[in-house]
């Protein structure tokens, strides 16, 4: 692959971290779904949780959970590139994730990222984000 | 010590980066290989695993680790250089490793990596390499990767 440029390096991981914060901070979707364009696609299902394809289901999702969830953790570690072909840049990073419901039910994961960016007018936006596992399931 | 270059900073986080990439993929272990120099030297005895000279014997070690383990999660960050002489650079991070072995058994740790490098044919390569324990060690890291 072409070498990614650290702008654009600097950029995907910005989304991820930006991505992260607005999940955690279970303010509601838009935060979360701000980071994504309108076409995007979020690929959880590796993981038990849904695909969503484009803006309506991904913000229902965030909804949800915003409304389900009283504490979210999720540190980011370990971005790398994995493509850049002069418009579209992949970056994959590694994730340990944590969440508490208000039921009182708790998850753990170990995770790695893939995602998909582009650069709109409103600047670099996601357009694919997918989570494969790393570790078993803590559950 | 004179300060080390942001350019070969960055170059040496990715290394350990890749390192960690490379560890986990648990497949091949070329790519792992491709990290070191050919006369390097792995220094694993504080975690109670093998002092290793020279890639062939690195080759082994995580061979029998490929072999045994089903999955591999090294989460690194604190990414900090620690002296550059002009052309040798030393970069330490703290590293959260796990692993799952195919007999069920589990592991993890919470350790610092060092990494010496220099400058080989315009890339950066870890010529010596450490791992110290920076929590206490459990008991099923031997089980899983000791020498027995």
């Amino acid at each position: 692959m072409s070498e990614m440029p650290n702008n654009v390096r600097a950029a995907l991981h910005r989304i991820m971290i930006e991505y992260t914060h607005a999940v955690d901070t279970l303010a509601g979707s838009g935060p979360a779904l701000a980071n994504f364009t309108d076409d995007a696609v979020i690929d959880f299902s590796a993981v038990g949780f849904p695909k969503m394809d484009g803006a309506e289901e991904i913000q229902a999702f965030y909804a949800s959970l915003s409304e389900n969830m009283t504490h979210n953790f999720h540190m980011v570690a370990n971005p790398r590139p994995a493509s850049w072909d002069g418009k579209v840049g992949v970056m994959e990073a590694y994730v340990i994730g944590m969440g508490q419901s208000a039921g009182g039910d708790r998850i753990l994961v170990h995770v790695k990222y893939r995602m998909e960016a582009v650069e709109t007018a409103q600047g670099w936006k996601c357009r694919y984000l997918g989570v494969s596992p790393m570790m078993p399931s803590a559950a | 010590m004179t300060q080390m270059p942001e350019n070969i900073r960055l170059q040496l986080e990715r290394l350990m980066t890749d390192y960690c990439y490379a560890v986990d993929g648990l497949q091949d272990v070329q790519p792992l290989l491709d990290i070191f120099t050919d006369d390097v030297v792995a220094d694993f005895t504080s975690i109670g695993l093998p002092m290793m000279d020279g890639k062939g014997a690195i080759k082994n070690f995580f061979d029998g680790v490929f072999d045994e383990m089903t999955h591999h999660f090294h989460f690194i960050s604190n990414f900090r250089p620690e002296s550059y002489d002009g052309s040798i650079a030393v970069m330490t991070a703290y590293v959260i490793g796990m692993g799952h072995a195919a007999d069920g058994n589990s592991v993890e740790v919470q350790v610092k990596y060092r990494f010496e490098c220099i400058e080989q044919n315009g890339r950066w390569k870890c010529r010596h390499y450490t791992i110290t324990p920076m929590m206490p060690l459990p008991a099923s890291l031997d089980e899983i990767h000791g020498e027995d």
